[in-house]
């Protein structure tokens, strides 16, 4: 073997073989925006059982010629591309979230004040002014219907929305839902004392009536029942959501309902993680309208908010027992986190004011809003 | 690039906001009116329960009564 034939071969391997020479800057910009999540996740502990496997997706899948998001020389998917295949653009891991998300939950705040849900309706006013704005900046119908849900702060729905409408913008989409779900309490406060007067703030609500067993199983059999018959293109998640909790409250199952909530979602929001980040290729996702999408996203978290306060505003025109407003931004969902926000804001003008368990009602008819919106969405452009 | 009907884009996503609303609003209805039944339903099981079970503990019906109007009284303050 001459010297010439052994460089021949090792520039071969080196440049067929190995990604040293297919490095570009507009992967070394993907690295670092994976890596910018991996640090929010880690180091911020922001949403981290998502934005982790997202980041480190994001960081996987922007290495050249690595065999994950294409397909081999037979045609069979790679192992990433297998992830958002089945579970993505199936639809099934946002479903499967939702069942797991149900057994979590308690509705009994909700049920104890079921006037909360026109909060959660309210607070859906974000997502279709955002939905105008979004086509102004010429985006598609679908892609703006997907973009605009992302205010609806609900990350399987939004996952959902995208996959079926957009999944061009499934990442940007779902990272910004991420992103701002995990920033609520630095978005929400400042809107919150905006919107409301230091007396309304200080108002202390009535106490929950005590909500029975029997109340809590009926419930998820009325919430199915109602939106599979008036939103039938959300019964998927919305079904799986009600199963759930109803798995978890009629209380014969729970082994399944313990699987359900523990190590099926465990297992589920690590597909989902990884696939939403391996959609994030340089070449698809390095253009204008990730930025607009994350820009739209934050104006989209505002006017979600500011729709539920100024829904509580408007209802307590009407009724006898007051609400305080604070509860009202909880309607966005980001379950518990917007929840927590309100009694944080409200602690701070009363200490002795609880808003946790009023806010919780708003926050869980946040989810049940922001899925109708999506049905109504997917009815519109499915 | 798509061409937008703008007044088919506004009108439609009013209808649909105002959806929400409804859609939310029966449900609201239906768990008033399920919450109201099962609230009676319970209170009917529990003075129902009450009543066998004063003479067990030991208590006269006066008794019985006295404490189930101060329950009631506190429920109701």
């Amino acid at each position: 073997m001459t010297w010439d034939t052994f460089v021949n071969v090792l520039l071969d391997i080196l440049t067929k073989q190995t990604g040293l020479f297919h490095v570009t800057y507009k992967l070394a910009i993907m690295w670092a925006i994976g890596l910018f999540f991996i640090y929010l996740a880690v180091g911020k502990k922001y949403e981290p059982l998502l934005l982790l496997p997202i980041g480190f997706g994001i960081f996987l899948v922007n290495f050249p010629l690595t065999p994950l998001m294409g397909f081999d020389a037979h045609g069979k998917r790679e192992l990433f591309n297998i992830f958002y295949y089945y579970g993505v653009q199936w639809e099934v891991i946002p479903c499967v979230i939702f069942l797991g998300l149900g057994a979590m939950t308690d509705f009994g705040p909700l049920i104890a004040n079921p006037k909360t849900l026109i909060v959660g309706a309210g607070a859906q006013l974000g997502v279709f002014i955002t939905f105008l704005g979004v086509l102004l900046c010429g985006f598609t119908m679908k892609e703006a219907a997907s973009v605009a849900i992302i205010g609806g702060a609900d990350g399987p729905t939004t996952i959902y929305l995208t996959a079926k409408l957009a999944p061009n913008l499934l990442g940007a989409n779902a990272l910004a839902a991420y992103s701002y779900m995990a920033m609520v309490p630095l978005i929400q406060p400042p809107i919150m004392r905006l919107l409301t007067t230091k007396e309304q703030r200080q108002i202390v609500m009535k106490q929950l009536r005590p909500v029975s067993k029997r109340e809590k199983i009926f419930f998820p059999l009325i919430v199915a029942g109602v939106i599979a018959l008036l939103v039938p293109a959300v019964t998927p998640l919305m079904g799986m959501f009600m199963l759930g909790n109803f798995m978890r409250e009629s209380g014969v199952v729970d082994r399944l309902a313990g699987s359900a909530q523990g190590s099926l979602m465990n297992i589920v929001t690590i597909f989902l993680g990884i696939s939403v980040g391996a959609t994030m290729q340089a070449e698809k996702f390095l253009t204008a309208k990730p930025l607009l999408i994350f820009t739209f996203g934050l104006l989209d978290f505002a006017v979600c908010t500011v729709g539920g306060i100024l829904t509580v505003r408007i209802m307590n025109l009407f009724l006898r027992d007051k609400m305080n407003p604070l509860i009202g931004s909880a309607g966005v969902s980001a379950v518990p986190m917007a929840a927590r926000v309100s009694q944080t804001v409200g602690q701070q003008e009363n200490p002795n004011n609880f808003l946790l368990m009023h806010a919780i009602g708003p926050n869980l008819a946040g989810v049940i809003g922001s899925a109708s919106a999506a049905g109504m969405l997917i009815a519109m452009f499915g | 690039m798509e061409v937008i009907d703008w007044g088919y884009a506004i009108s439609t996503l009013v209808i649909r906001f105002i959806g929400i609303f409804i859609v939310l609003g029966i449900l609201q209805v239906i768990m008033q009116i399920t919450g109201r039944v099962f609230t009676r339903l319970d209170v009917k099981k529990d003075s129902g329960s009450r009543k066998t079970s004063a003479p067990s503990e030991g208590l006269t019906q006066e008794e019985a009564a006295v404490v189930g109007a101060a329950l009631y009284l506190y429920e109701k303050r």
